[in-house]
């Protein structure tokens, strides 16, 4: 019966088919806990490196860039040690601004194309020590204005502004964006979504933004070990944390 | 995930987990596959009909066979002939098969059922000498099976008699006319050789002794005849020298009377014309045996002569007259005048002998002349000797080579004639039934139980195959393991699945599918089951017995 349920549930209760960041801790704890990993690497190498602006990727679309993105600006900004700055430089297919449940405008577009002010697209969100700069108007072809002075200047500013710039960018197969954006930013996370990307795509986009550029890579979607040593060793502690989860 | 080489047998192991159901649903529809076709095709009964190749009673180093073919090529020579529309229709006919399992079918359907039915079987010894064949059909009556083997097995039988005797036959015949057509050119050749002896008699290559002594005699002759006449000529000249010496006598002797007593005027006169007369006719005589008597020279000579002989003549008259002879009266011989007579008839003597020994130097010279032209003539044919014996040796070893082929098939023709009464008096290579055609009692396709092993292993590796290929078709990767096998880039995180409503949906639709097919199968099977389930009762009792009998 829950299977039923499941296969005839609306699709519109979940807008674009994407889960809302703030339940992930009710779904699945294990994905949460993850993440806490995740941050905890990145912080340690950007601050190793002094790294200030990351840039959130992958080889085509639908490998979960965007919810990597705001899951790790919202972790950063949990530990009370950074001011982060979430960027959505995904002009085309703009999406942090629904998923935060914030204003889309105005936003980046309309900052480059000089009609409002820095000041005016910096948004506070619900998380403390956290900021975002939506993308605003979507444009079909914003290869021009992401490449053009006015972004570099503003990624200039922030830099002094905040401790962190984590910024949504596009695929970097499907359009030149990211590969536009790849000199003004520290450094990239490749996303790779298992069981979905081929591998000879991944290769291909780690090959046209350079190796050296990239921090490192998260891979989406593992499923769960079935292994007896796994499910021992792993499987019942998260379990465990989850059922105190609840009952708190 | 494309395989690596590298991989362990437990990362194998985990892609057939993980494509278990393709096995699994390989197995069953390739299962359900056999066990329809195991009970939907029809049995089929074979009746098989052993038959022996008996060897000719008579050894074959005695009588060689004409038979070219070994008994494999020739049995599969048989079987075409008897897989021809014709002769098999006519089995069609007479066994009534057309009746039974072919109604319906047009005739060039039914032929090609026949053909499909029947097989030919040959056991090969180890020495690859054929000594049995099995004859086989395949029909779905046990009965016609029975019935078209029998037929058939007889049909070979009587084609192999009928084949041999055609081969040796035909083969008789072939040698006849080849050994008539080689007579006839071997008769025409003789006849070329007896027109070339008869054409160049004399310079054939055994003529060649008796020409050369016939040379040699020819040149002795000639050497014998030039002797001779050197021999002649000088007795010539000798004879002519004694004639010159006898007429100066004769001269002296016959002008005594112009010379004797004190001499008139005349006669001194003739005296001083004596000399010269002398010289004249020493010259004619000399001009006389250089040319010929018409030569201007010759005649002058003469002329001269005869003028001073006349001029002489006139004054001995005049001389005569003054001795007081009557003009025309004889001069009493004096005794040297007697002398000079003798001188004379020996002078005639002489030229008689001189004359003699020209017709005998000129015969002489003619014999050499002729032994000339015969030498000349032998020493051509002795020169063509080389050519003519070239020719000859081209002419007889034609002949010899025809008269070897003639020979040669002089003996195949006798020893064809042999083989082909022995094949007549059923002497030959023939075939006889071992085993007749039995009647089945149990169908021998479809072979059931191969076909369920078959489709089982099958299935397996379709499953396992198609596991596999899916396998290596999919590019994506499964896990951190299979990525870190392909780049060496540092993970940072592996983020679950989020097992969120979506996720959820989608393992329930896959299950529903996975339980939709696995209920869709069985309930092909259990339709099949209720349907056919008294024949596969039946099968399955009769693969039970067979694997029973096995045992």
């Amino acid at each position: 019966m829950k299977i039923l349920s499941l296969l005839y549930r609306k699709e519109a209760e979940y807008a674009s088919g994407y889960t809302p960041v703030f339940d992930m801790q009710k779904i699945d704890p294990l994905y949460n806990e993850m993440f806490k990993g995740l941050r905890a690497k990145v912080e340690h190498k950007i601050d190793m490196l002094e790294l200030k602006s990351l840039a959130v990727t992958s080889a085509v679309a639908g490998e979960g860039k965007t919810l990597t993105a705001i899951n790790l600006a919202v972790n950063m900004a949990n530990t009370g040690r950074k001011r982060v700055l979430l960027m959505d430089l995904d002009l085309r297919k703009p999406s942090i601004a629904g998923m935060m449940d914030i204003a889309a405008g105005p936003g980046l577009s309309e900052y480059l194309s000089g009609a409002v002010s820095k000041d005016e697209i910096i948004q506070k969100s619900t998380f403390p020590g956290l900021f975002i700069i939506p993308a605003g108007k979507t444009l079909s072809s914003p290869a021009d204005l992401l490449a053009g002075e006015k972004l570099r200047s503003l990624l200039r500013d922030i830099r002094v502004c905040f401790d962190l710039v984590i910024t949504d960018t596009p695929p970097v197969l499907p359009v030149p964006d990211a590969l536009t954006l790849s000199e003004q930013l520290d450094a990239f996370i490749m996303l790779f979504r298992l069981m979905h990307t081929p591998h000879q795509l991944f290769r291909k986009a780690m090959e046209e933004l350079g190796e050296r550029k990239i921090m490192g890579v998260v891979l989406n979607g593992e499923e769960k070990k079935t292994e007896k040593y796994y499910s021992r060793y792993y499987g019942k502690y998260y379990t465990s944390i989850h059922s105190e989860g609840n009952d708190r | 995930m494309p395989l690596r080489p590298d991989m362990e047998p437990g990362e194998y192991l985990e892609i057939l987990r993980r494509k278990k159901w393709v096995t699994v649903f390989s197995f069953l529809i390739v299962l359900f596959g056999a066990l329809v076709y195991c009970v939907l095709i029809p049995d089929q009964y074979q009746s098989r009909s052993k038959i022996l190749i008996i060897p000719p009673a008579v050894s074959e180093g005695m009588v060689r066979s004409n038979m070219s073919l070994n008994a494999r090529d020739r049995l599969r020579a048989i079987e075409q002939d008897i897989l021809g529309s014709s002769r098999l229709y006519g089995v069609i006919r007479e066994t009534g098969i057309s009746k039974l399992g072919f109604d319906g079918l047009s005739r060039e359907d039914m032929l090609t059922r026949m053909r499909n039915g029947i097989e030919l079987y040959i056991d090969r010894n180890t020495d690859h000498t054929v000594n049995t064949f099995v004859l086989s059909f395949l029909h779905e009556d046990p009965k016609v099976a029975q019935d078209v083997a029998s037929r058939l097995s007889s049909l070979f039988i009587g084609e192999n008699i009928k084949l041999r005797e055609a081969v040796t036959q035909e083969t008789s015949e072939f040698l006849g006319t080849q050994m008539e057509e080689t007579r006839v050119r071997l008769e025409r050749h003789e006849e070329k050789i007896k027109r070339y002896k008869i054409q160049y008699g004399g310079e054939l290559p055994q003529q060649e002794q008796a020409n050369l002594n016939r040379l040699q005699r020819l040149q002795d002759q000639i050497k014998s005849n030039s002797d001779a006449i050197a021999k002649l000529q000088d007795r010539k000249v000798f004879m002519e020298s004694q004639i010159s010496a006898l007429e100066m006598n004769i001269q002296k002797g016959g002008d005594q009377d112009l010379l004797d007593g004190e001499g008139s005027g005349a006669q001194s006169k003739a005296k001083r014309l004596l000399p010269e007369l002398a010289s004249r006719r020493k010259k004619l005589e000399e001009v006389s045996r250089k040319f010929t008597p018409l030569h201007p020279a010759v005649v002058q000579a003469r002329w001269d002569l005869e003028q001073i002989e006349a001029e002489i003549a006139t004054m001995r008259e005049e001389v005569r007259k003054g001795k007081g002879y009557s003009p025309g009266e004889a001069v009493v011989p004096q005794p040297g005048q007697q002398q000079v007579a003798h001188a004379r008839g020996e002078v005639q003597r002489l030229r008689g002998q001189i004359a003699q020994g020209d017709l005998d130097i000129t015969a002489l010279k003619r014999q050499n002349e002729t032994a000339s032209a015969s030498i000349d003539e032998i020493q051509r044919k002795v020169e063509r000797l080389p050519q003519r014996e070239q020719e000859m040796v081209s002419l007889l070893r034609g002949y010899d080579n025809l008269k070897k082929s003639y020979d040669e098939l002089l003996e195949k023709k006798l020893k064809a004639n042999i083989s082909m009464n022995l094949e007549e008096n059923q002497k030959g290579e023939r075939f006889q039934v071992l085993e007749p055609a039995n009647l089945p009692s149990a169908p021998s396709k479809p072979d059931r139980l191969k076909v369920v092993g078959l489709a089982l292993l099958g299935s397996l590796v379709i499953g396992a195959g198609g596991s596999f290929a899916l396998e290596i078709l999919d590019p994506t990767l499964r896990g951190s393991k299979e990525f870190r096998n392909f780049f060496e880039v540092p993970i940072l995180a592996c983020l679950p699945i989020i097992q969120d409503d979506k996720y959820k949906r989608g393992v329930a639709v896959r299950s529903a599918a996975i339980t939709g097919g696995l209920i869709s199968i069985l309930a092909a099977y259990v339709v099949f089951l209720s349907f056919y389930g008294g024949k596969i009762r039946f099968i399955v009792q009769h693969i039970a017995l067979s694997i029973g009998g096995k045992n």
